[in-house]
């Protein structure tokens, strides 16, 4: 049997640069651009850069 | 079948650590070399000499001295720490017996035993005065066994003394009756011998009476001897068990002062008295969460990110309108026009 084919798509995690902790979770193309974006961050109450992380699944 | 050994009674068990202890005294010795007191106050041991043997005697009234058993020991020689005698396991059910009897001052001084009179003293302070009467009555129990012990041995010497003396008696009255009858038997014998050779006898019937009572007196003696033994035996034996007893006793009444050479080192554990000892001797009682200690540093942290964070948004939003291309340099991703030659 052939070896499992890598999937089109990879989930990501964006993390605060406010350094709160707190992390949005999305998709993107596994060869495409690292994602960033503005957004809401609870804990300080503001929007925020957002930066995709290195890790992607917990451990 | 493996015999059943009895467990040991309250006063067996610490009559026999007395005797375990005055045992090791001279092998501890022998390790350690002499006692010495700590700085406590030791009534002096006072050394005097017998008139005829010209030997140091120690009178019955001075403390006798015991190295503690419960504490660890440096050989000097080797360096090397040697454990207590007695595990604290050993000690705890020594504790245990010596409140039996309600005398803890039997037990050297350690740990289990400061922990059993803190527990009795917490005890005692919460009582109600009528239950305290009560405890203190309980706690000052006397000691029967000892007592009844020597008074049933008393009753066996004598009852065995008088059996001895009875023994005694039947035997000189036994050899009396012998002595009487010796000459008359004697003649029987002779007769028996003789008998229907010289002339048949008159009165043989009673000869053989005589014979037989005669043969019977004999059994009769061997038989008080015996007993009169078996008496004599059972006399000694009741006259050492009760020396035994006496002995013990003495010593029981001298061990309450024995001086017990070697500090126990109890730990003074705040709060221990009140019953209290979670947070007894600290000044905060709950340091408090890890995340309320950390918060200063990431409040810090995180405002001096927040200071200029609008700059940094406003950097990535404008980040491809900075990208304008160049007049004087053409991008290179146009292709570059298509000449007709």
């Amino acid at each position: 049997m052939a070896a499992k084919a890598k999937a089109r798509t990879m989930i990501v995690r964006m993390i605060s640069t406010a350094q709160t902790g707190y992390f949005y979770s999305t998709q993107r193309l596994r060869q495409g651009p690292k994602l960033s974006a503005v957004k809401y961050d609870p804990r300080v109450k503001q929007r925020v850069l957002f930066v995709e992380s290195k890790k992607t699944k917990k451990g | 079948m493996a015999s059943v050994v009895r467990p040991k009674t309250a006063t067996e068990a610490l009559s026999h650590f007395r005797h375990r202890e005055i045992n090791a005294l001279m092998s501890h010795l022998r390790l350690y070399g002499p006692l010495s007191p700590t700085a406590e106050p030791v009534p002096t041991v006072e050394v005097h000499t017998e008139s005829s043997t010209g030997q140091p005697s120690i009178r019955p009234s001075d403390p006798i001295l015991l190295p503690n058993p419960f504490i660890p020991r440096k050989n000097p020689r080797t360096g090397k720490w040697r454990e207590p005698r007695y595990s604290l396991r050993q000690q705890a059910e020594l504790v245990k017996k010596a409140k039996e009897i309600n005398n803890l001052e039997m037990i050297p001084p350690g740990q289990k035993r400061a922990a059993m009179e803190l527990r009795m003293r917490r005890v005692q302070a919460s009582l109600s005065p009528s239950d305290l009467a009560h405890f203190e009555a309980a706690s000052k129990a006397p000691q029967p066994s000892a007592v009844l012990q020597a008074v049933k041995l008393e009753k066996a010497k004598s009852y065995a003394e008088k059996s001895v003396e009875a023994s005694k008696n039947r035997i000189a009255n036994l050899e009396a009756q012998i002595t009487e009858r010796q000459a008359q038997n004697e003649l029987d014998e002779l007769a028996a011998f003789e008998k229907d050779t010289v002339q048949p006898e008159a009165d043989r019937h009673a000869r053989l009476k005589r014979q037989k009572e005669f043969a019977s007196l004999k059994e009769e003696i061997v038989e008080a001897h015996t007993a009169k033994q078996n008496n004599e035996t059972k006399f000694f034996g009741a006259e050492w068990r009760l020396g035994k007893v006496e002995d013990e006793r003495a010593l029981q009444a001298r061990w309450s002062e024995t001086v017990w050479v070697g500090d126990p080192k109890l730990k003074e554990k705040k709060g221990a008295e009140l019953g209290i000892k979670l947070y007894a001797g600290k000044k905060k009682m709950f340091k408090g969460h890890l995340w309320e200690k950390q918060k200063v540093e990431r409040v810090r942290k995180q405002s001096m990110l927040m200071r200029d964070m609008k700059l940094r948004v406003d950097r990535y939003k404008s980040f491809y309108k900075k990208r304008k291309p160049n007049p004087l340099r053409p991008s290179r991703y146009t292709k570059p026009p298509k000449l007709p030659f």
